[in-house]
């Protein structure tokens, strides 16, 4: 139960700002955060790329919370998108507006796949 | 729900510790203000954009070797448009950088993600939502000025 192993270590450590939750083999995180800028962004890819390389394979952002990115935002989930293996392994959920309207700036919007729910996000990564 | 415009010519300046701790407020504060004097939410939002990305290159960059370094942020509203200026006496932008920022980081391969960026957006991000990007460096004094134009009142109105 190795892998098992894993997810309670993730589970058991503290994680600032962001809370996860597992649901089947897909882990969603949930920044607590209002903003994911250069203030919060490196912290941020660093510790969501740590659950996938401790063997997080299919991951769900939950952006309920976020009002705000910039472009190390951006970066952020790209680089995360990057260290999962693609975007068939990650999916983002709840994007506000304001959100979204930066990811069409950029075109991010044509290379993350975005769901309305959490519910559909985790059932797109379980197909 | 529509605000009243500020009155034209009026003019705010705030002065920022140079710390990446203290985008969030600036950026907050720039929304307020930018929808305060009647831009609509999304124009809003990508004014703070703009400003968020702004300062935070003089930070990561004008100002990495200068600890306790301050930015002027100010916010003229012209009757036509809403004039920013962001300054520093940190280490001047690279004269070509402003140029080579051409929006063409997002000209990424969706299918190929070796190309897709993970830095080197902020200032194509800034050309993007703004009418105007101008830089000036002259005697040791960076000056980002940023133009935005006015809408009608049309647009403000949000659904």
């Amino acid at each position: 139960m190795e892998n098992m192993t894993i997810l309670l270590n993730v589970e058991s450590k503290k994680l600032e700002n962001m809370t996860i939750k597992h649901q089947d083999a897909v882990a969603i995180v949930e920044p607590q955060r209002k903003r994911i800028d250069a203030s919060f962004a490196i912290k941020f890819r660093e510790d969501v790329i740590a659950l996938v390389e401790q063997g997080q394979k299919k991951l769900v952002l939950n952006l309920s919370n976020v009002e705000f990115v910039d472009s190390s935002g951006l970066g952020a989930v790209v680089s995360i998108m990057k260290a999962i293996g693609g975007n068939q392994n990650l999916t983002l959920c709840h994007v506000k507006d304001s959100v979204l309207a930066v990811f069409k700036l950029t075109r991010m919007d044509k290379i993350f796949i975005i769901l309305p729910s959490e519910e559909e996000a985790v059932a797109r990564l379980q197909h | 729900m529509n605000s009243s415009p500020a009155a034209a010519n009026s003019h705010i300046k705030l002065t920022i510790e140079g710390r990446l701790a203290n985008i969030g407020m600036v950026g907050a504060v720039t929304r307020i203000l930018s929808s305060e004097s009647g831009f609509s939410v999304m124009s809003s939002t990508e004014i703070e954009l703009a400003v968020v990305e702004a300062v935070t290159n003089v930070i990561k960059y004008g100002l990495s070797e200068l600890p306790s370094s301050e930015i002027d942020l100010s916010l003229t509203y012209f009757e036509q448009y809403l004039a920013i200026e962001i300054s520093d006496n940190g280490i001047p932008m690279p004269s070509q950088a402003l140029e080579d920022a051409d929006g063409s980081v997002f000209d990424f391969l969706e299918h190929d993600m070796d190309t897709w960026p993970t830095s080197g957006m902020g200032l194509s991000l800034i050309k993007a939502v703004m009418d105007r990007v101008e830089y000036s460096s002259m005697n040791g004094r960076n000056t980002l000025r940023l133009i935005k134009l006015m809408e009608s009142i049309d647009a403000t109105t949000d659904s």
